[in-house]
């Protein structure tokens, strides 16, 4: 065990865990005001990113329009979703709802496919070459650029929450949304916008990861999966709690990865299951 | 105030009687150029067995598993192993496999059933992941490449060799659990698990033992999708048993049979499974017709919006809304 490759893989687990961690603050940020496990989050990341390969590769746009424009794209698909696929299910048991999520995520993977074809897209990084760390390792500004991100999403997130008028009506709704509903709040209108928000934070997400991975039609699921795990891992209900699952679960992961990479994926999941059962509540939440 | 009257013999049991009649006489009907969808109906019998399964945990104990996938995939391996490399007799391979089913959930149940609502959604989807992935990339199980040559299981005597060799047994077994579930559903075990569901404190309050009986609910769910495994490597494709239809898909899949049959009803299951199979045969046929033969992309695409339309339009389920129609045409 060297030091260099421990501290590479430490930073790749953050980088990666970064985006994890992008995509369970959208999962808390609809659990929160509407009480829904998002099955189609994964798939708001998909569009996310293909979106902005999309833009550059497709239409010709600059990176720094295309990147913010695939977050934008996720968005108003968040949005439609909402209005199209769980609006009319209003009155409905939660449950009712969850599964609807499944049903969004296949329409939106073969919608993907459809519209996009099924090859992988690339998106250039922000920046070529990297840091050179002192054990001889070589750090990217991409998985930097994703830490940045992350560092400068949960202030931004702390801030909408507490300080605008939409966060705060966001927040009465999750608080107890008949409540709410008496103080002029329309928890309907609120949860569109809980889509939305949550559905550019993923689709951000998407456009960060793009440039480290590629990204094809039918990635999303796995992805939704793993910002689900983060979200849970640190506590539903707290965002930053969510930041840290996303972080630990990242390093968790390159690190079982140095272990034995045919069981990586069964190993990461292995430690969630572990830490679920021993902090039911999440690392942070006591 | 008086105890509720018990349901007649014939109101629990009308509908495993009509549902037995339909069954045996499936097979023989003049299918013509649609013959190839007997042995479609054979795996919505497996469907149904899985959704079944479901049905009883989510629906009546109200417990999630996201990972019933990984029990039917123990049920399915256990017995091909046991058939294949171990040289078993295929009866007792059967049984074993049903028996592995019940102790992992057994094993896994003691653990992950303390948890709650999205809590245990993502507990019982690790433990179906974790299944998924030691199968495929154990080498006992063949991985990826899969199991060949397995023992099949047929209807014995003259049967056998026609349509309904495979059938009658997978419906059989469908028939039995539905009509156990039927049974369980007007039984005090059934309104104890039912209390469990709607109120864990209140359950406990009046006496029942809640944790035994999720649990209990828990291992009686994994042995059905246990035996579900073990009619999916004998009956259904005993040539070929590979890890593909073990996934999380086939897990969420399941989930979503039974939310759409209905969970408040024995039959949702059935309802559902059925349901689902038929739409996508359908969604294929009619584009086969249309000559959009290739465009696999657009089956999905309809498929899943109209699974949203009807989730939208019906949303405690098929079966009540079967019942709903039913009622309206009886009053006018």
């Amino acid at each position: 065990m060297t030091w260099g490759i421990a501290i590479l893989l430490l930073v790749k687990g953050l980088a990666v865990g970064g985006i994890y961690a992008l995509i369970s603050l959208g999962f808390n940020v609809i659990q929160r005001t509407t009480g829904i496990l998002n099955f189609a989050q994964g798939e708001f990341v998909m569009v996310g990113g293909l979106g902005a390969a999309w833009l550059w590769g497709g239409v010709g746009l600059p990176v720094a329009v295309a990147m913010p424009g695939g977050a934008v794209l996720a968005a108003g698909v968040g949005w439609v979703s909402y209005q199209a696929a769980l609006r009319p299910a209003g009155g409905t048991s939660l449950t009712t709802r969850i599964i609807i999520t499944i049903g969004l995520s296949i329409v939106l993977r073969a919608a993907a496919a459809l519209v996009w074809g099924t090859d992988p897209r690339q998106l250039p990084p922000l920046a070529e070459g990297g840091l050179t760390l002192p054990g001889g390792a070589v750090l990217d500004w991409q998985s930097l650029a994703v830490l940045a991100a992350v560092a400068a999403c949960m202030p931004a997130l702390a801030w909408f929450f507490r300080c605008t008028a939409t966060g705060r009506a966001m927040q009465a709704c999750a608080g107890d949304p008949d409540a709410a509903r008496l103080c002029g709040i329309r928890p309907d209108r609120v949860a569109a916008q809980a889509f939305t928000l949550s559905a550019f934070l993923a689709g951000m997400a998407g456009v960060l990861l793009t440039p480290m991975l590629s990204m094809s039609f039918d990635r999303g699921s796995m992805l939704g999966l793993k910002g689900f795990a983060a979200a849970i891992l640190g506590g539903v209900g707290h965002p930053v709690a969510g930041v840290v699952g996303g972080l630990a679960l990242g390093i968790l992961e390159q690190f079982a990865c140095w272990g034995s990479s045919v069981y990586k994926d069964t190993l990461a999941l292995a430690a969630v299951l572990v830490l679920l059962l021993i902090r039911p509540r999440g690392l942070l939440v006591r | 105030m008086t105890p509720p009257r018990a349901p007649s013999w014939w109101r629990i049991y009308r509908g495993p009687l009509v549902l037995l009649a339909v069954v045996l006489v499936a097979p023989w009907l003049p299918w013509g150029r649609f013959g190839y969808l007997v042995p479609l109906l054979q795996l919505a019998g497996i469907y149904t067995l899985l959704a079944t399964s479901l049905t009883l945990l989510l629906g009546m104990a109200g417990q999630i598993s996201l990972g019933h996938a990984g029990f039917f995939a123990v049920g399915a391996y256990t017995a091909g192993v046991a058939a294949t490399v171990w040289h078993w007799p295929s009866g007792v391979a059967a049984l074993a496999a049903v028996l592995a089913a019940g102790l992992v959930a057994l094993l896994c149940g003691g653990m992950v059933l303390r948890l709650r609502g999205h809590l245990l959604a993502l507990a019982t989807l690790c433990l179906g992941v974790i299944l998924y992935e030691l199968i495929l990339k154990s080498s006992l199980t063949g991985g990826a490449a899969g199991l060949y040559d397995l023992p099949e299981w047929r209807v014995p005597g003259r049967l056998g060799a026609g349509p309904a060799g495979g059938f009658y047994l997978v419906w059989g077994a469908a028939w039995l659990a539905l009509a156990w579930l039927a049974h369980l559903s007007a039984s005090p075990a059934g309104r104890a698990l039912r209390a469990v569901r709607d109120d864990e404190a209140a359950a406990a309050a009046l006496g029942v033992d809640v944790f035994v009986l999720k649990l209990k609910a828990f291992v009686a769910s994994a042995m059905l999708a246990g035996v579900a495994g073990v009619l999916y490597a004998f009956v259904h494709s005993p040539s070929y048993l590979g890890p593909e239809e073990f996934g999380l898909t086939t897990s969420v899949l399941l989930v979503m049979m039974a939310v759409l049959g209905g969970l408040n009803s024995p039959w949702g299951g059935l309802v559902g499974a059925l349901a689902v199979m038929a739409l996508r045969e359908g969604i294929t046929l009619v584009a086969d017709q249309c000559g959009f033969s290739g465009a696999a992309r657009i089956e999905q695409l309809v498929y899943g919006l109209i699974l949203i339309l009807l989730l939208t339009r019906a949303p405690q389920g098929l079966v009540p809304l079967w019942r709903r129609v039913c009622c309206r045409a009886g009053d006018s």
